[in-house]
């Protein structure tokens, strides 16, 4: 139950969210509130100058600052992107835009000038008389009825004669291009992440000391103009286990606890015996299977099981595992079956297997118009490729221009074609059904033989019969084995399969007006990249034969392509500071966040590119920082300064996920089942509705296994804030939440795994009645005790102990253990 | 209202997290607000709107017939020639609102009602229209418009979710038509139960722990409270911690006070059997409505009720009549029992399916989905009573006259409850998202 909460400022930029539902608020008051808005923003920046009316202090304290100066650039135009343009667009343009195919009333309304100068009936706005526009009469159908198909909705009038008010601002694009596309028109400084990336030199720092990689030389150098200063280095146990936690999503075993109290404990040899684990590709796997929208169901309306997703995690863990180069990673999850067939098995398996990629996304299986269902797939693979790759969030581009960043609704459609031209579909039937692919195997002639073999034994059965005598039993027999040989030759041969995509017909697309499909443009779209981002690289083929996914894959991991690289190191630095140099992971456009560290985020992404896209390396080299190793206790001074750590002056606390919660309190109580790969036992393997009864997440193996289904997740989960496995998830969010207590308290994972440590413990493995409390402590937090904790948990235990009422089906010393794996130290990673 | 529930509507919880208001707190409405909370009666399945509401004379005359008209270009079956409504149509109240035979004793609160009957969706599936239904898109994910209500006001009692769902389906979209999407996880609805269950003993997920008594919680929440304040101690502030350490007494204090929130045998004899309560047939949804008002009047912005399932591409006359019959009294004592207690007036009652269904007949006995034509009804929260908005064809095929979109609906619910739908927004992945995407038109002609 959810009473209350707080969300972690780490994770959420919840105070921006905050300021702009705030701003939303004001800007729908009318003009006299956002002239108010706007002053109390900007006061410098309107004419006139002097402050008029108080600043909203309540408004201004509700904004962060680095928010507030792009908010105030885009306010005075927000109404009219928002609102004003997309009307015109829908409404106004097919007879007023110099792309009207018949200009109507000698009017064009695609620039402010068009609108002021008017046409046959005379200016279309009056700055001086807005009330009196003629354009705010047609739309009241007032003597002039527009627009012709019907009148516009009471809120959509109202919002023309807010903005007519405040003087019908437009940006300073508008004027020059009218209707052109955001495509077309970017200022080519506006977008940084564009800017080709530049090895940037180490900057100057005083406390070289500290430094232990480059890394730090950014950070310092950051901190001491801020005046700031790095944190002490963590103690050793609290680095041993953010280490653990944070590259295998497990905590340190208490037996190693002797390790850190060695003098010299070495920790390059530490970091890549943890980075050479099987866990460490569990862990970072499942983050990208959340950008990838991971899930073992189909969800929407008809949730089909996705028999063999699971091949597809398999493959990002042993990739990961692998240290697969990066580009080559991306490159067989866009177009794997379309490289030159590898002569191993297992890396041609993989390449298909890895398109899976591309259909894992929720599809409304039952859509009967079979048209929207496919390009409403094609939509969907487009966000989840730009986001993940990219972070750009192009789908927005498929009904209009993007407002905000350099993507035209052409891009889109060029994007489109590419993957329209890829088969997701096996067949568009009533419930339509997804492709799969045959994966290649050397027992495949086998199974095609016994099969075939089946087939035969079964129409020699069915021969007998039928020349047999017709007795009931035998005519019974008769027909259930002719139903068998149906099902069996409907079935196939039993061969190893992957959820992947194929190439179809090759086939441009015509835009499809406003995201319409029954409403397309005259001319095909030819197949390609956003314009804007291939003009800042080398080369760029074109798709000319097949799909073109193989050419995107070239174009996405091309060496000079400037968002590929950057927006991956900055999810793996996310995910040791809990939260990315861009602050918006998935978002490196104008509306998302820019980088707080920009030449360190250019000098990573540099370092990806020279070691040839290892993964591994960056991981190495932000982990062995002097930045990543710092204490995360709070320091007054610095925290006046920047309260937020931007700077990191320190390392930041975190709650683990979801996922480790769970898999931790397993572990530590020795009940975790290290098996890696595969199917869970109890899974649903239905090959229709996932008809599963929950039982399968009581298995005991890591949660990355456990099947995801959507639409009814495993409730752990949701409490934990992993909730969404229908799109694409770039951060986790972190809430506080009564229901996450109430797990703590009450669930039998938790009171089960206490007990079963207790019995451990018990046992004589450990020395309980030497030092029981130091031994928890070391299990569970993986430190000592301080005095005071071991007196309070020696009274607790006493206490429950001594309880002479009703007899507990747990042990005092499973309350005591389930008492701290429910405290916050147990969830946080210091 | 009983003790237990002046206990929850003190509020002691809200104090704890003083410095950073909990996402929960109640938030004041923009515009004033006509009600202050929703129970949403969701009638799963798709409803035929042309045998309960919907009263078509040219239908019942032409039954038979051809449509004269076409169909719509995407259909989800096959169907025939006009079907007439097996159930007769009267005129009801002073309002004179049409209601076929098939809800008797909601007809007896006609004047409470206030019906749309242009509503139009677009997805002609359960799980599409569903989704569309619930959070406004059937092509992304979205949040849904409880978890948009919790956003936009809160919970009016901190010690309670702002959102509970009842019996849910798990299908057709499953838990994103009750989640929060994008928006913080607080607010997606915290669920009772799931379709086909037994309201009977429906609970919280964890809220009880059969091992351990309640004396020794009580000494491991101490216990706990003090390891937690030790370690914050060594760490200095965090507003994290502290809130973390915080929710563990209010989960105490919800796990104590939830099962009583949810145990109707304090409820006199004469409400059960206002809400059908003990009766076989209406039993299961008289618990799920009284317990709604529980709810509601404890505090919970918004309740909904899942009812099942309305789907008669066949056996339209025996399972629509059964159907009908489970819900008929429970709903009808519901707004009785509101507008009693004085609730009524703050409180939304809302009734509608995810789609209504065709004229035209699927076999002999059945109708097929119909997305382009369905009603709803609303009743109290400063709707305005005993009127009817909007009309569809003569056969109720199509919406016709004052058209009313599932996003009109969404804006209409927002208003009721002091929202203007434009100015909800949250921000994500760069942009303002809202419940009514870029739409969305107030109906004004339903509002008191």
């Amino acid at each position: 139950m959810s009473a209350s909460s707080v969300t972690d400022r780490n994770v959420v930029n919840q105070e921006q969210e905050t300021s702009d539902a705030i701003l939303n608020r004001h800007t729908r008051q009318g003009p006299a509130s956002l002239e108010r808005v706007k002053r109390a923003l900007l006061p410098n920046h309107f004419p006139g100058g002097a402050l008029r009316g108080i600043p909203s202090l309540v408004l201004l304290l509700a904004l962060n600052l680095t928010s507030r100066l792009a908010l105030a650039e885009s306010l005075n135009t927000e109404l009219f992107e928002r609102q004003i343009r997309p009307a015109l667009i829908e409404h106004c343009y097919e007879c007023h835009s110099a792309s009207s195919k018949r200009l109507k009333g000698g009017l064009r309304l695609d620039s402010r000038e068009g609108m002021l100068n008017g046409g046959d009936s005379g200016p279309a706005i009056k700055l001086d008389a807005p009330s009196s526009s003629l354009l705010l009469k047609a739309l009241n159908q007032n003597q002039i009825e527009m627009p012709p198909k019907g009148k516009l909705s009471q809120s959509m009038i109202q919002a023309f004669a807010a903005w007519l008010d405040q003087g019908a601002p437009v940006p300073s694009s508008f004027d020059r291009e009218g209707n052109q596309s955001a495509g077309d028109k970017l200022d080519k400084d506006a977008l940084w992440s564009l800017e080709s990336i530049q090895r940037p030199k180490l900057p100057s720092i005083q406390k070289k000391d500290w430094v232990r990689n480059p890394i730090d030389h950014f950070i310092l150098h950051q901190l001491e103009t801020q005046g700031l200063e790095p944190s002490v280095p963590a103690a050793t146990h609290t680095l041993m286990r953010r280490l653990h936690f944070d590259i295998t999503g497990l905590p340190p075993r208490a037996t190693d606890f002797e390790r850190g109290s060695e003098s010299a404990l070495n920790f390059v040899v530490l970091v890549d015996e943890l980075f050479a684990r099987p866990q460490f590709g569990e862990f970072w796997g499942r983050k990208w299977l959340d950008l990838a929208r991971y899930a073992d169901t189909n969800g929407f309306d008809e949730n089909y099981n996705y028999l063999r997703a699971w091949r597809y995690r398999d493959y990002v863990v042993r990739s990961l595992n692998q240290d697969k180069a990066y580009d080559q990673f991306l490159m067989e999850q866009i177009a794997g079956d379309l490289l030159a067939p590898s002569p191993s098995l297992s890396i041609q398996r993989d390449r298909i297997t890895a398109t899976g990629f591309l259909t894992l996304g929720p599809k409304m299986l039952a859509e009967q118009d079979k048209d929207k269902l496919l390009i409403d797939i094609v939509d969907e693979q487009i966000d989840i490729v730009s986001k993940t790759t990219m972070g750009l969030t192009i789908a927005c581009a498929r009904c209009h221009d993007h407002k905000f960043d350099p993507i035209s609704t052409k891009d889109y459609y060029a994007l489109a074609g590419i993957f329209r031209s890829t088969k997701t579909m096996a067949n568009t039937d009533h419930v339509s059904y997804w492709t799969e692919t045959i994966l290649p195997d050397p027992e495949n002639e086998k199974i095609k033989a016994e099969h075939q073999r089946e087939l035969e034994d079964l129409a020699a059965q069915i021969k007998t019969l039928e020349a047999s005598d017709r007795s009931e039993d035998k005519t019974k027999e008769l027909k259930r084995t002719k139903s068998q040989l149906k099902e069996l030759t409907k079935r196939g041969p039993r061969y190893q399969r992957a959820m992947a995509v194929i190439d179809g017909d090759a086939t441009d697309l015509r835009v499809h007006i406003r995201g319409n499909h029954l409403n397309l443009a005259k001319t095909k779209t030819a197949r390609g990249f956003p314009k804007q981002i291939s003009e800042r690289m080398a080369s760029a083929e074109t798709p000319r034969t097949g799909s073109g996914r193989l050419e995107l894959g070239r174009w996405l991991t091309a060496s000079d392509h400037p968002l590929t690289a950057r927006v991956i190191v900055n999810r793996i630095w996310q995910g040791y500071f809990g939260i990315g140099l861009v602050a918006t992971p998935s978002n490196f456009g104008l509306r998302g966040e820019k980088p707080s560290h920009p030449q360190l985020l250019d000098w990573l992404a540099s370092e990806l590119l020279e070691s040839r896209w290892s993964l591994k390396h960056i991981h190495r080299l932000i982990v062995t920082s002097a930045t990543y190793q710092q204490s995360s206790r709070h320091h007054q001074r610095s925290a006046d300064i920047d309260p937020d750590n931007r700077f990191y002056w320190r390392q930041n606390q975190r709650r683990l996920s979801a996922e480790s919660i769970r898999d931790a309190i397993l572990f530590v109580s020795d009940r975790l089942n290290p098996m890696i790969g595969g199917v869970v036992e109890k899974a649903d393997r239905n090959e229709t509705y996932y008809r599963g009864s929950g039982a399968e997440f009581a298995s005991t193996r890591r949660a990355l296994y456990l099947p995801v289904i959507r639409g009814r997740g495993y409730e752990m989960f949701n409490t934990f804030d992993y909730s969404d496995s229908g799109a694409h998830l770039s951060q986790r969010t972190t809430t506080t939440v009564p229901h996450q207590a109430l797990f703590m308290l009450n669930a039998p994972l938790v009171g089960d795994s206490a007990e079963a440590l207790a019995k451990t413990i018990g046992s004589s493995q450990f020395p309980l009645a030497a030092a029981p409390v130091e031994t928890l402590y070391q299990h569970l937090f993986f430190r000592r005790p301080t005095p005071t904790e071991s007196r309070q948990a020696s009274e607790f235990f006493d206490t429950l102990e001594s309880q002479t009422e009703a007899p507990s089906e747990r042990s005092p010393l499973g309350i005591l253990i389930q008492s701290l794996i429910a405290a916050n130290e147990f969830i946080y990673v210091d | 209202m009983s003790g237990l529930g002046a206990m929850l509507l003190s509020g002691s919880g809200s104090k704890v997290l003083a410095g950073k208001p909990s996402p929960l707190a109640a938030r004041p409405p923009t515009i004033p607000a006509k009600a202050k909370r929703v129970i949403f009666l969701f009638m799963h399945g798709g409803p035929s709107h042309l045998d309960t509401f919907d009263y078509k004379p040219r239908l019942h005359r032409e039954n038979g017939q051809a449509l004269p008209f076409a169909k719509p270009r995407v259909q989800f079956a096959k169907t025939g020639n006009l079907l007439k409504s097996p159930w007769a149509f009267s005129k009801h109240g002073q309002s004179g609102a049409w209601v076929s035979a098939l809800f008797p004793k909601v007809a007896s609160q006609a004047d409470k009602l206030s019906f749309i009957k242009s509503l139009h969706g677009s997805n002609e599936a359960h799980g599409g229209a569903l989704l569309k239904m619930h959070t406004g898109s059937d092509t992304f994910v979205r949040p849904s418009m409880g978890a948009w209500i919790s956003y936009g006001l809160g919970s009016e009692n901190p010690d309670l979710p702002s959102f509970i769902t009842i019996n849910p389906t798990l299908g057709h979209g499953g838990v994103q038509n009750f989640g929060s999407a994008f928006l913080p996880p607080i607010h997606q609805a915290t669920r009772l139960g799931k379709r086909g269950q037994s309201v009977k003993g429906i609970t919280i997920a964890n809220l009880t722990n059969p091992d351990i008594t309640g004396t020794v919680q009580k000494e491991q929440l101490a216990f706990l409270r003090k390891q937690n304040e030790l370690q914050q101690a060594r760490r200095g502030p965090s507003q994290a911690l502290k809130a973390r350490t915080d929710s563990f007494d209010l989960a105490f204090r919800m796990q104590s006070a939830a099962p009583d929130l949810m145990n109707l045998s304090t409820e006199s004899k004469a409400t059960k059997d206002l809400y059908g309560i003990g009766n076989d047939k209406t039993d299961n949804f008289g618990r799920q409505c009284l317990l709604a008002r529980r709810l509601a009047e404890s505090g919970v912005r918004f309740v909904q009720c899942s009812h099942g399932y309305w789907d008669q591409h066949s056996n339209l006359k025996e399972q629509h009549f059964k159907l009908a019959h489970e819900v008929d009294q429970p709903i009808c004592g519901l707004l009785k029992d509101l507008e009693a207690r004085g609730l009524l007036d703050e409180t939304l009652v809302i009734w509608g399916g995810e789609f209504g269904r065709t004229p035209t007949a699927q076999g002999k006995d059945g109708r097929d989905h119909n997305p382009h034509a369905f009603t709803w009804w609303f009743a109290g929260g400063g709707t305005k009573p005993g009127v009817s908005y909007g009309e569809t064809d003569e056969y109720g095929y199509y919406a016709a006259n004052d058209k009313v979109h599932v996003h009109d609906l969404h804006a209409t619910i927002l208003y009721l409850l002091g929202i203007e739908h434009e100015t909800l927004t949250y921000r994500h992945a760069g942009r303002d998202f809202r419940l009514t995407d870029v739409s969305g038109r107030v109906i004004n002609e339903i509002i008191a």
